[in-house]
């Protein structure tokens, strides 16, 4: 070692901590001369690799406990999910295999046509219902510049309310004869309207139950990537003369489209799992019309007898309906802005 | 490498990060852990081997994890009264002095989440013993969920008990000829009426045909009251009140050996007089109009409503807890015509014992004395749900209550017992209310019902 240099082939596996204690020695030795020091090309590689490693494993250690959860609550229930397809039973009854006999059902079942056209259309009413509102909502909020706190608490109130208490709040709100919604509509000469009862107000009024709960949610989603926009573009803007729904429309839209681009996949995500509300106003009725994917999924899982399979190939139909309708976002609106 | 000769900032960073070094005056803290894990492990060793030489061993504490007792009885049940946990504390009170050796555990499920619960429950440790209603009994039996309890039932012991429980509840429990539970409890549902709306309206007694029901109904009926409320969406039971006209008429989802639908034509005109009282007679609030607890029974409460279809049980609130401000009747859905069938809907639970029970002579133990007279009855009482003995009956504070025991549980035509009825009713249930709009006619409706049940039958 008279240049310092380790033989390549002498390198032991404690390279690391020898090359360590030779420089901490080095740097604490007092008076003593520093050696010039040189690493082959094969050792600095070593060293990289030894090095590479340990952080990979450090990293891999940290990840390890939400690994064991993800894969004992996630990917094994999808691969068992997945094998009840192809069964009947398997939960309480032992699985007995039945082909492709699940996925036909599923593919043939008039209710789960019926299913999907309610929770496509309960989609198409809520969320742009809730954009709109949100931004409404926000862009008020946005311009109150002291004391807003107590509207964005107010707005954001009915998301922190649990399903059931949100869904017999609305019970009251839509009650016939002394709900908020017939009193304030008959203040307009409006008669009272049947809004659970009715095949066709009932999807609107679940709609509506959660545009009310999921408002506060999307102002302040919406109102925080408003304060994100740098103001000197406005104020540019203004110099040049722009109304303000020109700087909206060529500003503020263009600016958000990475928000919208999140708002959109998410909810879309979210409402196709349309279920609590369904549930506890009107298990899926009058007449199936408020009969959603996941509520169909639920009863076959739960309540009908020995459907275990149908309900495994229709959550799968779900997940991939929920997968193409993402791909499609994702296509739509990932163009550059 | 000669002795080192350490600068004062080295010696500051070493004590920073050191304990004690023998040779310089500091060690670091890695050795100074090893050794002193050393030293500690090296002392409760030898403090170990001197206990083991010095004394025996003493006996393990016992974990609060361990067995209390000799067998310890999980049960499982809905709720049956906002109180019912406390209840259930002196009832394991008295079961546990009674029976040494036992220790019960009383749990609770949601009614709303019953289904998935049990499921859970039964994939993988149960309950030793859990209350199951008649609609969830055939399809958890025939999962093999369920033990069979005909040796116990049929033991001479308890020959006296067995012939003191309604016949009716041990052919619900009986699925090819082994038995699976114990009637405990169950509610009945019909009639209440405001008796002095009916009293104002010149009627003296209540109707006791279809036809003296519309008349009076008609008879009730203002701007301001309804004559007649009955209820019509899933989510509130309305098959509840739907099926005590379809029994009277001879019908019922299925024949009575379960092999072939028999709603069409039975159903239709007990639907089609049902669909009438709105439509036609405009007697009713249209379909859908009232939700149960929200709009029917305040409505009811406020004398909104001259009679009601609903669930007995609520007599005790009605005439006891929350005493309403005019007079209360109960009757049953009235007969098709002068002197025709009149029965009752209801719906009962059973005791059953888990399949994979570990402690099924304590779980019998259990159900024999939770069933017993001098322990139903008092509960029943207590909660305001019907029994199912012949011997005895609650002693209820609702007089009104005392009289559905007495005059309608024995009347009581409840549920099939067959796998798959709760997805016949599921799937019924939109026909039966397309026919209460209007969109179809009874018979049209249970043409189509009487197509689903026998899909399912076939399924």
């Amino acid at each position: 070692m008279h240049d310092g240099a380790l033989p390549a082939g002498s390198a032991p596996p404690g390279t690391v901590i020898r090359m360590a204690t030779l420089l901490i020695e080095q740097s604490t030795a007092e008076a003593a001369p520093i050696p010039h020091m040189r690493l082959s090309r094969q050792e600095h590689e070593r060293l990289r690799r030894a090095r590479g490693r340990q952080r990979a494993l450090t990293a891999y250690l940290f990840l390890l406990p939400n690994a064991v959860f993800f894969t004992a609550f996630l990917i094994i229930p999808i691969i068992f999910l997945f094998y009840l397809t192809f069964h009947n039973g398997g939960i309480i009854t032992p699985a007995k295999f039945v082909g492709l006999d699940n996925w036909r059902r599923a593919w043939s079942d008039d209710l789960v046509r019926t299913t999907i056209r309610n929770t496509v259309y309960y989609c198409l009413l809520a969320i742009p219902s809730v954009f709109v509102i949100g931004m409404i909502l926000a862009l008020c909020l946005q311009r109150i510049p002291r004391g807003s706190g107590p509207f964005r608490s107010l707005f954001y109130l009915p998301t922190l309310t649990p399903y059931v208490t949100a869904a017999l709040i609305w019970l009251f709100i839509v009650q016939r004869d002394f709900g908020a919604l017939n009193v304030t509509l008959g203040l307009f000469g409006i008669p009272p309207q049947n809004w659970l009862g009715s095949t066709s107000l009932v999807m609107p009024s679940i709609a509506m139950l959660e545009v009310w709960r999921g408002v506060g949610f999307w102002t302040l989603l919406f109102l925080a990537a408003l304060l994100a926009l740098p103001p000197e573009l406005y104020q540019a803007a203004t110099i040049d003369g722009a109304s303000a729904w020109q700087q909206f429309r060529h500003i503020t839209l263009p600016l958000m489209r990475p928000t919208f681009f999140f708002a959109v996949v998410m909810a879309t995500i979210w409402n196709l799992q349309l279920f609590d509300s369904v549930s506890i106003l009107t298990d899926g009725g009058p007449s199936n019309a408020s009969a959603t994917v996941v509520w169909y999924i639920y009863k076959a899982m739960f309540q009908f007898n020995d459907k275990t399979g149908f309900a495994a190939a229709l959550s799968f139909v779900l997940l991939l309906f929920i997968l193409v309708l993402t791909l499609i976002e994702i296509r739509l609106l990932r163009k550059p802005a | 490498m000669g002795k080192r000769i350490l600068s004062f900032a080295d010696r500051r960073r070493l004590r920073d990060e050191a304990v004690v070094d023998f040779r310089h005056g500091f060690i670091n803290r890695r050795e100074f852990m090893l050794r002193a894990t050393a030293a500690g492990v090296s002392a409760a060793f030898a403090g170990r081997i001197a206990d083991a030489i010095s004394a025996p061993a003493p006996m393990p504490a016992p974990s609060r994890w361990a067995k209390q007792a000799d067998a310890t009885i999980t049960f499982i049940k809905g709720p049956h009264h906002p109180d019912d946990p406390k209840f259930w504390d002196t009832l394991k009170q008295e079961f546990e002095a009674s029976h040494p050796g036992i220790t019960l555990n009383p749990t609770f499920f949601k009614w709303e989440t019953m289904d998935a619960e049990l499921t859970a429950g039964y994939a993988s440790q149960p309950a030793d013993v859990v209350y199951l209603v008649d609609l969830v009994l055939a399809k958890f039996v025939n999962a093999g969920q369920v033990a069979d309890i005909s040796a116990d039932v049929n033991a001479e012991d308890f020959a006296q008990e067995k012939a003191a429980i309604a016949p009716f509840t041990w052919d619900v429990t009986d699925f090819g000829g082994k038995t699976y539970g114990v009637g405990a409890l169950g509610a009945a549902f019909g009639i209440f009426y405001n008796k002095d709306l009916l009293d104002k309206a010149g009627i003296t007694e209540f109707p006791q045909t279809r036809d003296a029901l519309v008349e009076a109904a008609k008879a009730l009926t203002t701007d301001r009251v309804w004559g007649f409320q009955f209820r019509d969406s899933f989510p509130n039971y309305a098959h509840w009140d739907w099926l005590p006209y379809v029994h009277d008429d001879g019908g019922d989802v299925m024949t009575a050996d379960l092999t072939a639908q028999n709603l069409d034509p039975k159903a239709a005109a007990a639907t089609q007089y049902l669909a009438d009282m709105k439509l036609v007679h405009k007697v009713s609030p249209e379909a859908g109009a009232y939700e149960w607890l929200t709009g029917n029974r305040p409505l009811f409460e406020a004398g909104g409503i001259a009679i009601l279809h609903d669930e007995f049980p609520q007599a005790a609130v009605w005439e006891v807890d929350k005493p309403v401000s005019f007079n209360l009747g109960v009757a049953q859905a009235p007969a098709t015509t002068e002197g025709g069938e009149q029965t009752t809907m209801g719906n009962f639970g059973y005791a059953t014992i888990s399949e994979k029970s570990p402690n099924k002579e304590a779980a019998w133990e259990f159900v024999k004395w939770w069933t017993s007279a001098d322990v139903i009855n008092p509960y029943a009482a207590e909660i305001g749900l019907q029994t199912v003995r012949t011997d005895s009956s609650p002693d209820f504070k609702s007089k009104l209550l005392q009289q559905v025991q007495t005059e309608f549980v024995p009347k009581v035509q409840g549920v099939q017992l067959a796998e798959n009825y709760y997805e016949m009713l599921t799937n019924i249930w939109p026909e039966v209310e397309r026919a209460y709009r209007g969109e179809q006619t009874g018979e049209e409706a249970m043409k189509k019902a009487g197509e689903v049940v026998t899909g399912l039958l076939g399924s």
